[in-house]
């Protein structure tokens, strides 16, 4: 049996666990996270200047699509890889007319000028033929200008009073038109008629016209907010965790909906804890059976490695005085859910960039002959949700915990010998099955502790946070990611 | 939070219950941990029911309303301290009521800040004032009449005063002004019934000949001759009428249209917008935003919230075979936010917020009525909440200070027991001295409006 079963029993059991305890706090399904090159979650995410923990930033703005060797297994992206696919996949939408709409605004604009020529005609039954010259000398192109020059001049009562003529727009945008022309004569009342008749057809053009720009304004603007965040358009500063220095530029804003004291407060609390049980015995060859309670069993080369700062590498079933027959029980103690969003972009200030609508209507239209955002290139990813293989989503909860300890009883083991060749001082880094962390840090994310058994053949071992990983600075301070939920925005 | 059992009958009973308790925190969103009994079947969907039935019955003698949860994790707390002492917006607060809602059948979710007026924005731009065929038929058919007359009027005139020559024409123009006396109606109208016919000093305002009962009274220098040509004016004037209230209630509603368009893309001060505070640094912004208010005052709020004896007292009744139990969930500290976006005012031009232009677009879309109609049509579905409403905004919120508490007694018995083995973390609440505008209040929910 291949290490990626290995993996898809231990994660299945751990996802069905931490379900079972705070699955129906999240709006969708708690999914466990492939160890990430950004390595654990900085939970300390926020210093008193309010300048954002990078480490923090760089985990939650990942990319978020499904490991590809475990199903139902997230696998982030590096960071910052869902600010930049997202931008990528903007840029492949147009908002655009379907060819009803394309019709209809051709038909508005037909009737438009169908209207203009009533105006002239009108006019000029009434008032006599314009003339190139009055065109000329009024400064406009056409007849229909011409009269609406002469209404927003003479007609308005602006040149009586010494102002500029009304423009189109404030005719337009008049509460009633025929109020606004207080000097028209009388014989005007058909053409005053015939310009608001034409001011109402233009209205659907207008609405077209305004809906196209609103759709590509918007499109412009989530791009370069995304692009290019400043303080202005809700970009956040970040500071380095380890030197405190201040990033100058801005990235992409976040919001964490959890305050750090809760978070705290949340870690200290040990006794809430997620468990996962299993048993090991010898296999044939040098394999080493593993059972994970509720799980069918499978083997593997090695369940657990312990690998010290200074580079020894220790297999828990192999090294001196262990043995194949254990009991092991892997528990999270004080998990918290920590919810985030990405900065919410607001049309009326221009402020944040992530806006889902023009993403999820172009994945809702498809290439449906509809009105509206579409994608107009190809973006090359799965827009699907996660469970249907999506490659574009974001984190937008996270369970974590302290490092999950590890306890280990063995049967058929010799504690004299393991005494010997053991130390409780040296500080490691462990990994299941040969592939995955339990966390890591330079220093050695684990300590380990032992106490003998009723006889030599037995005896415990618990491996636990290091005094390193928790005595390092207030924003180094790392949990254990266990799972998370996430969006994605072309369905969700 | 407390969680207290009153009466064990052994271990055995008390986790028979635990996966009910964890049910019911589930669906009031705290989180609540421990080792539950797995093989205990208490359905959420039905828990989830008699939970709102017993909370919507308390709660309807209190506000006469019933109120939906909210499902989602994000929206769980709200900060209830709205304002600064200057009256700036706090930023997170009007992050979370802006949010658009969608229904979820038997609860709604909450969408990311500022989606409402996003959404709203996008809608707005779809609709246009769209005038009926019928309306412009009649428009038309209705000048061709009023032509007719005109035509009818001077003719009458000239057979019966002569006909109207460039010398009278000019004369006219220099006493009612050269633009007013463009061709022989003007000289008619203008000048010889409003002015010669009124009272030979000023020209009648046009107002005061069309709203008056019996022209004949007000011109009464108009020779006895001219009776035909004054009741062909009266009926011209009144077939103006006509078309003149189709077009003013067209402008009227294409200028309404165009004024909340414009205050919703640009909100300024001048147009009722407001300006925001980040409640963690104290910034003020600089941009201007689309405004809520929130109802009651915060003096009022702060004592809803601080008064220990306002409880909503809710029990259930639970049964698993034999065993029969009553659960008590305690909100303490309740108040209700009365939220609005603000109202468009025509009068004084501020505001953004105006669902008729929506609802009646939903009901004139492709069909031949002159009204507001969708152009474009949106991509949202415009539903009443029971159909799975896409555009709704939130109306009121109930608030409480802090997480619900929970407590199960058992008929019978009387002596409380603390579960010490049932640990629990609060979401909020539970940082101490936070500053005032960072002060969370528990959302136990709330009102919504869908537009339809």
């Amino acid at each position: 049996m291949s290490t990626a079963d290995a993996g898809q029993q231990y994660y299945d059991e751990l996802q069905k666990q931490a379900i079972a305890q705070v699955g129906s706090q999240f709006h969708t399904k708690l999914y466990p996270v492939k160890y990430p090159e950004q390595g654990d979650f900085f939970w300390n995410y926020k210093n008193i200047d309010d300048v954002y923990n990078k480490k923090t930033i760089d985990y939650i703005n990942a990319n978020v699509s499904p490991a590809k060797d475990i199903s139902g297994l997230i696998e982030l992206s590096s960071a910052s890889g869902f600010p930049n696919r997202y931008n990528q996949v903007l840029t492949a939408i147009a908002y655009t007319l379907n060819t009803t709409d394309a019709q209809k605004l051709k038909n508005a604009q037909s009737n438009a000028s169908i209207q203009q020529n009533a105006i002239v005609s009108d006019y000029q039954n009434t008032f006599g033929t314009i003339t190139s010259d009055q065109e000329k000398a009024a400064g406009v192109a056409n007849k229909c200008d011409y009269v609406m020059y002469i209404a927003g001049w003479i007609w308005s009562g602006r040149k009586t009073a010494g102002k500029p003529p009304l423009t189109y727009s404030e005719m337009a945008n008049a509460r009633s038109l025929k109020n606004s022309l207080p000097e028209a004569p009388m014989s005007a009342d058909q053409v005053i008629t015939d310009i608001s008749v034409y001011l109402n057809i233009m209205q659907p053009v207008l609405a077209f016209e305004d809906s196209l720009s609103l759709g590509s304004w918007t499109l412009t603007q989530l791009k370069n907010n995304t692009s290019y965040p400043t303080e202005a358009n809700g970009g956040i500063h970040e500071f380095d965790p380890v030197t405190g220095k201040s990033f100058d530029p801005c990235s992409d804003g976040y919001v964490i909906n959890k305050s750090v004291e809760e978070i705290n407060n949340g870690l200290q609390n040990t006794s809430n804890s997620i468990s996962i049980a299993m048993k090991t015995s010898q296999s044939s060859g040098n394999e080493v059976n593993v059972h994970i309670d509720g799980q069918t069993g499978f083997s593997v080369g090695s369940w657990l490695k312990f690998t010290t700062s200074l580079g020894a590498e220790y297999d828990m079933s192999k090294s001196a005085g262990t043995s194949t027959d254990c009991s092991v029980k892997i528990t999270w103690g004080g998990y918290v859910i920590v919810p985030f969003g990405s900065t919410a972009w607001a049309q009326d200030t221009n402020v944040g960039w992530y806006d889902k609508d023009p993403i999820y209507q172009a994945v809702k239209n498809g290439t449906q002959d509809i009105t509206g955002y579409k994608f107009v290139s190809s973006v090359g990813y799965n827009m699907q949700s996660f469970a249907q293989g999506g490659e574009f989503g974001y984190l937008d909860n996270l369970l974590i915990s302290n490092y999950p300890t590890i306890e280990i009883t063995y049967q058929n083991a010799d504690f004299s010998k393991f005494k010997q060749s053991w130390s409780e001082k040296v500080s490691g880094n462990l990994k299941l099955f040969g592939f995955i962390s339990l966390g890591s840090f330079s220093e050695g994310a684990y300590g380990s502790s032992y106490e003998a058994g009723s006889s030599n053949s037995s005896f415990t071992i618990k491996f636990s946070a290091s005094p390193e990983v928790t005595s390092v600075p207030q924003y180094q301070k790392t949990a254990f990611v266990i799972g998370g939920t996430l969006r994605n925005p072309g369905v969700d | 939070m407390f969680l207290l059992i009153k009466k064990a009958g052994g271990d055995f009973v008390l986790k028979i219950f635990y996966k009910a308790i964890y049910i019911i925190v589930a669906i009031l969103n705290i989180i609540i941990t421990t080792t539950f009994a797995a093989n205990v079947d208490f359905s959420s969907g039905e828990l989830k029911t008699e939970l709102n039935q017993a909370l919507n019955k308390e709660v309807q003698k209190i506000y006469h309303t019933n109120i939906i949860f909210i499902g989602d994790l994000s929206h769980k707390n709200i900060k209830w301290c709205y304002e600064n002492i200057n009256q700036y917006f706090n930023q997170d607060t009007l992050d979370y009521i802006n949010a658009r809602v969608i229904s979820k059948s038997d609860n709604v979710e909450l969408l990311d800040a500022n989606s409402f007026p996003n959404a709203y924005n996008q809608t707005m731009t779809n609709i246009a004032y769209v005038v009926s065929q019928k309306d412009i038929q009649y428009i038309e058919n209705t000048e061709q009449k009023i032509m007719v007359r005109k035509i009818d009027i001077v003719g009458d005139y000239e057979s019966i005063f002569g006909e109207i020559t460039t010398s009278e024409l000019n004369r006219a123009k220099k006493i009612c002004g050269y633009d007013l006396i463009n061709n022989k109606y003007d000289y008619l109208i203008t000048y010889i019934v409003r002015f010669q016919w009124y009272n030979q000093k000023n020209i009648l305002p046009y107002d005061e000949m069309e709203h008056t009962n019996n022209l004949k009274n007000i011109l009464q220098k108009a020779p006895p001759n001219s009776n035909k040509i004054l009741d062909n004016v009266k009926i011209c004037m009144n077939l103006e009428k006509g078309i003149n209230s189709i077009i003013d209630k067209q402008s009227e509603k294409r200028w309404d249209l165009v004024q909340l368009k414009n205050n919703i893309s640009n909100p300024t001060k001048a147009n009722g917008a407001i300006q925001t505070i980040n409640p963690d640094t104290g910034e003020v912004s600089t941009k201007f935003k689309l405004g809520y208010s929130i109802a009651p005052s915060l003096v009022n709020i702060e004592e809803d919230l601080n008064n220990a004896d306002r409880i909503i007292d809710i029990e259930i009744p639970l049964k698993k075979d034999s065993i029969v139990a009553n659960v008590e969930v305690k909100y303490q500290g309740y108040t209700m936010l009365y939220i609005h976006p603000q109202f468009w005012d025509e009068k004084n031009m501020t505001g953004w917020f105006d669902e008729e232009p929506i609802i009646e677009a939903c009901k004139n879309t492709n069909q031949d009525v002159s009204g507001y109609q969708f152009v474009i049509m949106p991509p949202y579905e415009f539903k009443t909440f029971s159909q799975n409403g896409e555009f709704g905004y939130i109306k009121s919120l109930l608030i409480c200070k802090y997480p619900p508490q929970i407590s199960i007694k058992y008929k019978g018995e009387q002596e409380p027991i603390d579960i010490k083995k049932i640990k629990k973390e609060l979401l909020g609440n539970l940082v101490a001295n936070v500053p005032t505008m960072q002060s969370d209040a528990y959302v136990i929910g709330g009102t919504f409006e869908f537009i339809y």
